[in-house]
């Protein structure tokens, strides 16, 4: 080591390089200029690129610079030590330094090759500001994304408000109450209706449960159906109930629940419904009461009727059996006592018992004409269809047969059917066709017509005459009992037919008139309500 | 042999007298037993109390029973002749005032073989009541011979 380094600095015998310029200015000048510039250029550049690798910490394989630094600088160097050497015989310095230059040049030629594709590798400054562009631009339009983003989010956030202000206006001012229970039974979230309903306060109300406020007969029915709810058997359930209000009052609401669950299906909160049916329900306790009441005077009523019923009953029993008999004593003795003492008695005796016979006969009728009313009201209806064309064609035939040496022209319509109690309407038509019979007695071409007619959409039965008629002045009493419009010597009779007929009519539901002018006959018209077809349904 | 008769049940002495006057007449008012209310034509019948003696005597051809009698009534009568079999065939004729259709449905319903409406007109009443007496003593063949 130590002749090495004694060889380099050992310059021996050698002559300074200027000799072998022999010391021509000239050269040996432009030796120095020269070398002296390439050497200061030389160490100025390692300085900018030793600047330059501090300055840029990013550069890509920083050590490189250093060594092109290195490299440059030595070469810088070996120019110096040729100025020196122009003076100087120290070549053997030259030497390690162009030795030591020599080393990192080849250094630095070698590794310069392999870190080559590296080197390409890395970006062009093109494709840095072309990369450089489409970040700018991805930066734009992730800025205007974000910008787009919040504004919709900004929507978002107003639509979730109005939204959830027209849900609390609508949970608020619904025109029921409306609540959120727990599934404990605690009011979560009620309405000003609600508090209404129940007259308590928003805040007491939130601090108690609706167990709380039930009334106790009707708490066992809602915790049967929240049960059957929490269990999932039902999904909602509807009834009514009472609430004991803050002031002790009871209010008839009804309820109507169901269950929202959490996203694990966990019972979450009830929502119900709370409509205040206080007064619905008194209007139909009211109703109730009404209808019982109306009952019970429909009962009282009935049970008077029926004992009403139950003494006409008797008394219609006691005319039958009890009034015939002294009738028939006094006409029969009266004949009697003529059969037996006829010879005897002088003509105006015989008179007298004339008269006696009449008035009992008379009497007799009139007992049976009664008789006859009483049982039209009393018995049972048995209502069936029937035809009325050959039941009036056989009351006519009985007529004719009765009094054959009459001559009356009868047109009764073809395919009459009626609906209601044939004995009963048999009778009504007897009647009405026998005063059609009796009243065309002094009419010539005395005429009877059995027909029907629509008036106001019903369908009335008519029975008319062209026979005496009657004034329509009296028209009133024709259907009252022992009303008559003709003297006993005009045409005999009792007055009881029409009353007989108008209680039938009257008890079939259906209505009958008269219409009429003295001399121009009568028309008697009956409706029945046509209950056929509905009766029909029904059974 | 007492020669056969009918028993007429009536209450009412004009209406008795006004059926004798017209059997009378057919000369049948011989042959009519007479009794007034309902009990004694029971006793009749069943030859008990006042009418005890008549035991073993023949029946009547037939009963014309008045429905309206005082103590038993025209049905309860018929009820308890239909109910003896002593009496259970025996012709009753319910004669009556009464033309009630439930008298008569409930009449023939317990066994009377006829059902008279007495006429409230004396000349109908006569000729009905003579014919009544007319058939049941000589027409109809009676059960008992």
């Amino acid at each position: 080591m130590a002749n090495a380094i004694s060889w380099i600095f050992d310059s021996g015998d050698l002559a300074p390089h200027g000799m072998c310029l022999l010391w021509r200015p000239d050269l040996l000048w432009s030796f120095v200029v020269a070398d002296s510039l390439i050497a200061a250029a030389y160490f100025s550049i390692p300085a900018a690129l030793v600047v330059l690798a501090r300055k840029r910490k990013d550069l890509a394989f920083p050590w490189v610079f250093l060594l092109f630094g290195a490299f440059i600088l030595l070469c810088g160097t070996t120019h110096l030590t040729d100025v020196l050497t122009l003076w100087v015989p120290a070549y053997g310095v030259t030497v390690a330094i162009r030795a030591v230059t020599a080393a990192v040049s080849v250094a630095t030629a070698v590794i310069l090759w392999p870190l080559m594709p590296k080197i390409l590798a890395l970006p062009s400054l093109a494709q840095l500001q072309r990369l450089n562009e489409e970040l700018r631009h991805e930066v734009l339009k992730r800025a205007r994304a974000e910008t787009a983003l919040r504004d919709l989010n900004a929507e978002l956030e107003q639509r979730v408000v109005k939204r959830t202000a027209e849900l609390e206006a609508t949970f608020e001012q619904a025109a029921v109450g409306i609540a959120h229970v727990g599934p404990d039974g605690k009011w979560l979230r009620v309405n000003s209706k609600l508090c209404d309903i129940i007259g308590y306060d928003r805040d007491e109300l939130l601090s108690i449960t609706f167990q709380d406020i039930t009334h106790p007969d009707d708490l066992k029915t809602d915790l049967d159906q929240v049960r059957r709810m929490l269990a999932g058997e039902i999904k909602t359930y509807s009834l009514a109930k009472r609430f004991v209000r803050r002031n002790g009052s009871l209010v008839w609401i009804n309820l109507t629940v169901s269950l929202v669950r959490d996203a694990r299906g966990h019972p979450d909160y009830f929502i119900s419904v709370i409509e205040d049916i206080q007064k619905r329900v008194e209007a139909e306790q009211e109703v109730a009461r009404l209808n019982a009441d109306l009952e019970r005077r429909v009962r009282e009523r009935t049970a008077e009727l029926e004992t009403a019923n139950g003494e006409l009953d008797s008394f219609a029993y006691a005319v039958s059996h009890d009034l015939r008999a002294p009738v028939r004593a006094m006409s029969s003795f009266a004949q009697a006592l003529e059969e037996d003492f006829g010879t005897v008695l002088p003509s105006g005796a015989r008179e007298f018992i004339t008269e006696i016979v009449t008035a009992s006969r008379r009497m007799g009728e009139l007992i049976e004409g009664l008789l006859v009313l009483s049982r039209c009201t009393r018995a049972e209806l048995q209502k069936e269809r029937f035809d009325l064309t050959e039941m009036a064609r056989g009351i006519f035939r009985e007529f004719t047969a009765t009094n054959p040496s009459r001559d009356v022209e009868c047109q009764i319509q073809a395919g009459l059917t009626a609906y209601g109690d044939p004995r009963m309407l048999s009778a009504v038509m007897h009647n009405l066709m026998e005063n059609a019979w009796k009243y065309t007695a002094r009419t010539e071409q005395a005429i009877i017509r059995v027909h029907a007619e629509t008036k106001d959409d019903r369908l009335f039965y008519c029975v008319s005459d062209n026979g005496a008629g009657f004034d329509m002045a009296f028209s009133q009493k024709l259907f009252q009992p022992f009303q008559r419009l003709h003297r006993q010597d005009e045409f005999p009779g009792i007055g009881i037919g029409l009353a007989t007929a108008q209680r039938v009519i009257l008890r079939h539901g259906g209505k009958i008139e008269a219409s009429s002018s003295p001399g121009s006959g009568a028309t008697f018209r009956f409706m029945l309500p046509d209950t056929d077809s509905l009766e029909k349904e029904v059974s | 042999m007492r020669p056969r008769v009918l028993l007429l049940v009536e209450d009412n002495p004009q209406d008795e007298k006004l059926t004798l006057r017209a059997l009378q007449k057919v000369n049948c008012a011989n042959h009519v037993d007479i009794v007034r209310d309902g009990q004694q034509a029971i006793d009749y019948l069943f030859r008990q109390g006042e009418f005890a003696s008549m035991a073993g005597g023949r029946m009547p051809a037939a009963v014309l029973l008045d429905l309206s009698l005082p103590r038993l009534s025209g049905l309860d009568v018929l009820t308890r002749l239909r109910n003896d079999p002593r009496t259970r065939l025996l012709p009753v004729v319910i004669l009556t005032s009464s033309d009630e259709e439930r008298d008569r449905l409930k009449g023939y319903e317990i066994g009377a073989n006829s059902f008279v409406r007495k006429p409230v007109d004396f000349g109908e009443f006569a000729e009905t009541v003579a014919r009544l007496g007319l058939y049941w003593l000589a027409t109809n063949e009676p059960p008992g011979g």
